[in-house]
């Protein structure tokens, strides 16, 4: 019974020993209570002590820098064209015991912030038309400036209400709700099959082209070369014309009766009937042997 | 018989009580969701269970005595309800004191004396065949009995070649397979009828344990919500049934009913457990976490339970008892353990024993002596090895003393490394040297899926060009722990923030662009451009991550417009097509005109030369001929003149006139209208003679 008593002691001075004191992480914060009254909060690291057995309770808050994801959600931007938003909220907490009264936990904390921020990105993109959010030109794109607005219209009440920091919002997606989606792919395709018509009419014009400058060129080709033969031919026929000049002019009497006994042998074919007078000089002996 | 209406009514009265606060524990739950508070509220269940089948066993006792007290005089009893017991045994059998009382406790030190049952179960059965059994109103499973038929009755089948076959081993091993379930499933429908609730409920409470102690195992914290109001509900019920032990254990001493003395003992202990359980809520309540313990610890109290309950009746059954016993009770096991006198006692007696055994016990024995200093040895060995840690090859590690990391700025690289023991010092390690990856946009991680615009290949996360246009990028990006200290201990979830800044910079630096712009003149550019930003800000906020690559795996239009485009390059083959044609009849056409041409002048040339060696030729002809010529003129012009006229008038039609003849009518005359050419083409000379005959 004496041992029970003592093992019993033992045990009691233990667990006062185990409970009485409590380390704290660099990655937390804490908050000791006296049966749930807050008493101190433990903003450094290290072994802390408090009263045994739960008299004391050790409340441990992350002091980390949190990240979460909005929900996704559909605004009307300031020219009505509706676009889908989702942000990323990077936070700390900042005054550990207003985030615990107000919050208590992460998941709340960031459903309350998500509201917030959803509700404050309504007005905030209220303000922007479409070619502030999206814009080829130089610097015409304001993301950034709509980010800084959301984290200044949001950073106080999230500091006062919740003890929360926010540092950063930032826009994760930008989308388009289905029905916009589909006008702007019925665009882009409509684009593209412009630009496939335009490829295929430039190709018929290039051809077209090339086709009537061969013919050209061989229309061309094929003058320049009759002209190139005739000069030719004509060079030829006056050499020619010189030689029977030169020979002939030697004797043109000679020249004269021959080409005409020629020109009797070639004009006279078969069918010709030829009308003689027996004066000619060929009948000079048909009708009497001593001629005439 | 007024005595055990008393009894009865307490038993009752108590079974009535344990009910309700069975029926409250299990509110209780409901109301908590506390796994102490289910254990104990099918503790209590058990509890009933087995009270239950005591009172159900003394009831029928009872009737029992009843019936023998009332006929005395019946010579030969034959008790129906004993059919199992084969007429051999039957006589080995004395039956236990068939008082009310349940008996117990002294059964503690009792071995399991198995020897009235075990031969007997383990032979081959000789059961009564035939009619004998029939007698016994005992009905047996129909095929049993058909099995037997054939193996135990040679006389039926007359044949030796039949009886050899069915003398084969397996056969008679098969036969007496069957014959042991036939007994087993006879001996389970014949028992009484508490043994069999008994049974049930045995088993019942098995599955119980079981379950809760893989809730247990398998559960993450509980949460339990009430808990203060729980436990000052238990310690309220703790006292309820500390009250009915005492007016069971008072009705019990009065009595002098065993049954109700032990169960009023059970009560008192079951009063502890939900002290106890209370206790554990209320330390919730203070922020100690013992639920799942003592949910654990009456997990193993109810399959205790059920191991008592199933052991007692197996032993009953097989030493024929007429009645469900308790010789074997778990609290008295545990008692007996728990009382250091009997456990000294007991080691000295088993000391003693081996020690007169031989070589190797009495080594056991010295083995068995140094145990308790070689497990304070290995203790302590295990509590020193938390001063130790290693760290591995792709990690670096951190040391939190008293919760402060003592190494940030150099935290241990792989190897064996010393700290405080626990629970002073905590590592925490980061396998910082691994490169891990990010999939952001329309990120597929099964690389078999083809990346085809037109076929879903990833998440089809869509984003916004700043033409206006939609378009699916994908990006991976590979990234290693640079800082551990801020990769741990800045931020929470450092991963999913780099997910968030990749994706706020794709949306940022797409907004800004063309499509085209995008995926095609800038994509390597773009990549670079990305991974200075995100890094960039990744160490502005802490995060100890550093980009080692970020690749810009693909960007492409949507699925719907992927046709569009490809039919876009299609045109741009068209195109190209219609061009090449036109190219090629200009590559025809051109060499076959320039041919052309080269032909013309050539024939051109070639018509020149003729002409011009032509006429040289008959220029000379000329020359030559006039030289002769000159020779003798008047000759030579008479014969070529005659010679001339030949060749040319000869063979032609010819109307020769004599300028003294007059005038001829030349015009009548058929010589000189066109010749009917088919029968004069051949007499064409004779005909002109003729004609000039004639006129001449």
């Amino acid at each position: 019974m004496r041992k029970l008593a003592i093992l019993l002691t033992l045990a009691v001075v233990v667990t006062a020993a185990w409970t009485s004191a409590f380390t704290v992480s660099e990655r937390e914060m804490a908050i000791v209570s006296l049966f749930g009254d807050p008493k101190r909060i433990v903003e450094d690291a290290g072994l802390e002590f408090k009263a045994p057995f739960g008299i004391h309770q050790v409340i441990r808050i992350d002091r980390r820098m949190n990240v979460f994801e909005t929900q996704v959600i559909q605004l009307m931007l300031k020219d009505r064209n509706p676009v889908i938003v989702t942000c990323y909220v990077t936070w700390r907490v900042s005054e550990p015991l207003a985030y615990y009264q107000s919050l208590g936990d992460r998941t709340n904390a960031e459903l309350k912030l998500g509201d917030l921020i959803n509700s404050e990105m309504g007005t905030v993109l209220g303000q922007y038309n479409l070619e502030d959010v999206i814009n080829t030109e130089e610097g015409a794109v304001r993301l950034d400036e709509i980010e800084q607005q959301l984290v200044a219209n949001i950073a106080d009440r999230a500091a006062s209400t919740f003890g929360i920091d926010v540092a950063r919002i930032g826009i994760r997606r930008l989308g388009y709700p289905p029905i916009v989606s589909k006008a702007v792919f019925d665009r882009m395709k409509a684009e593209r099959e412009k630009e496939a018509s335009r490829h295929r009419a430039e190709g018929k014009e290039k051809a077209a082209t090339i086709e009537a400058e061969t013919d050209r060129e061989v229309s061309e080709i094929l003058a320049t070369a009759y002209r190139d033969a005739e000069v030719i031919k004509g060079e030829g026929d006056s050499e020619a014309m010189r030689i029977y000049a030169d020979a002939y002019g030697q004797d043109q009497e000679f020249f004269l009766f021959l080409r005409s006994l020629e020109a009797y042998e070639q004009v006279l074919d078969e069918n010709s009937t030829v009308v003689l007078s027996t004066d000619a000089d060929l009948f000079r002996y048909l009708e009497s042997m001593e001629g005439r | 018989m007024a005595a055990m209406n008393v009894r009865t009514r307490t038993a009752l009265v108590t079974l009535v009580l344990n009910t309700v606060l069975t029926v409250l524990k299990f509110v209780a739950f409901a109301f908590t969701g506390s796994l102490a508070i289910l254990a104990e509220a099918w503790h209590s269940f058990g509890d009933i269970a087995t009270s239950a089948t005591a009172l159900l066993s003394v009831r029928r006792q009872q009737h029992l005595d009843e019936t023998a007290e009332t006929e005395p005089v019946v010579p030969a009893p034959t008790p129906a309800p004993r059919p199992i017991l084969p007429q051999g045994a039957d006589a080995s059998i004395t039956l236990e004191s068939p008082s009310p009382e349940i008996a117990d406790a002294d059964t503690v030190d009792m071995p399991l004396d198995s020897g009235e049952w075990a031969p007997d179960s383990l032979e081959v059965p000789e059961w009564p065949v035939g009619l004998d059994r029939v007698e016994d109103g005992a009905p047996l499973p129909a095929e049993e009995s058909a099995e037997e038929a054939v193996a135990d009755g040679p006389a039926a089948v007359p044949d030796s070649r039949w009886r050899r076959a069915f003398t084969h081993p397996l056969l008679r091993w098969l036969a007496v397979a069957g014959r042991a379930v036939g007994r087993f499933s006879a001996g389970v429908w014949n028992l009484r009828p508490e043994q069999k609730a008994a049974l049930v409920i045995g088993l019942f409470l098995a599955g119980i344990g079981i379950a809760l102690l893989r809730k247990v195992a398998g559960a993450e914290p509980t949460v339990v919500e009430r808990p203060l109001a729980a436990g000052i509900g238990f310690l309220v019920f703790s006292l309820a049934s500390y009250a009915v032990s005492r007016f069971e254990l008072g009705v019990g001493s009065a009595e002098g009913s065993a049954a109700l003395t032990a169960d009023g003992m059970h009560a008192r202990a079951d009063a502890v457990a939900t002290l106890l359980t209370g206790v554990s809520l209320i330390l919730y309540w203070f922020g100690v976490n013992i639920d799942r313990l003592m949910a654990g610890v009456l997990g193993l109290i109810i399959l205790s339970f059920a191991a008592e309950t199933l052991v007692n009746l197996a032993v009953g059954v097989l030493r024929r008892e007429e009645r469900y016993v308790l010789h074997h009770r778990t609290t008295d096991v545990l008692g007996a353990l728990v009382e250091p006198g009997v456990l000294v006692a007991g080691w000295r007696r088993l000391s003693a024993r081996l020690d007169r055994g031989g070589a190797v016990l009495q080594g056991l024995n010295r083995v068995l002596k140094s145990l308790p200093y070689a497990v304070a040895a290995v203790a302590l060995l295990l509590y020193a090895s938390t001063a130790l840690f290693t760290v591995p090859a792709e990690s670096q590690a951190m040391v939190e003393h008293f919760g402060r990391v003592a190494n940030a700025d150099e935290p241990a690289g792989p190897g064996l490394h010393l700290k405080w023991p626990w629970p002073i010092d905590r590592v925490e390690r980061v396998d910082s040297r691994r490169v891990r990856d990010l999939s952001a946009g329309n990120s597929t991680r099964d690389a078999t899926v083809p990346m085809i615009w037109t076929r879903q290949h990833g998440t089809d996360e869509v984003f916004v060009s700043g033409d206006n246009n939609f378009f699916y990028p994908y990006l991976v990006v590979q990234y290693r722990v640079a800082d551990v200290y801020d990769y741990r201990y800045a931020v929470a979830e450092p991963d999913r923030l780099l997910e968030n800044l990749v994706l706020q910079t794709m949306t940022d630096v797409f907004a800004r662009r063309s499509f085209y712009g995008a995926a095609l003149e800038e994509r390597e550019s773009l990549g670079a451009l990305i991974r200075a930003e995100v890094q960039a800000e990744l160490f502005s906020m802490d995060t100890g991550i550093e980009i080692v690559d970020l690749v810009v795996k693909d960007v492409h239009p949507p699925r719907d417009v992927a046709r569009s485009f490809e039919s876009v390059v299609a045109a741009m083959q068209d195109h190209a097509t219609v061009v090449n044609q036109a190219e090629g009849y200009r590559n025809l056409k051109i060499p076959q005109a320039r041919a052309d041409a080269v032909r013309q002048q050539a024939e051109a040339h070639a018509y020149v030369a003729e002409n011009k060696t032509r006429s040289e030729g008959e220029a000379s002809r000329f020359v030559a001929r006039r030289a002769a010529y000159a020779r003798s003129r008047a000759v030579t012009r008479q014969r070529l003149y005659i010679d001339a006229m030949v060749r040319a008038l000869g063979g032609r039609r010819k109307v020769v006139i004599s300028p003294s003849a007059g005038q001829p009518d030349l015009w009548l005359d058929d010589t000189v209208s066109p010749p009917p050419r088919k029968q004069r083409s051949r007499s064409d000379g004779e005909s002109k003679k003729r004609s000039s005959r004639a006129r001449n």
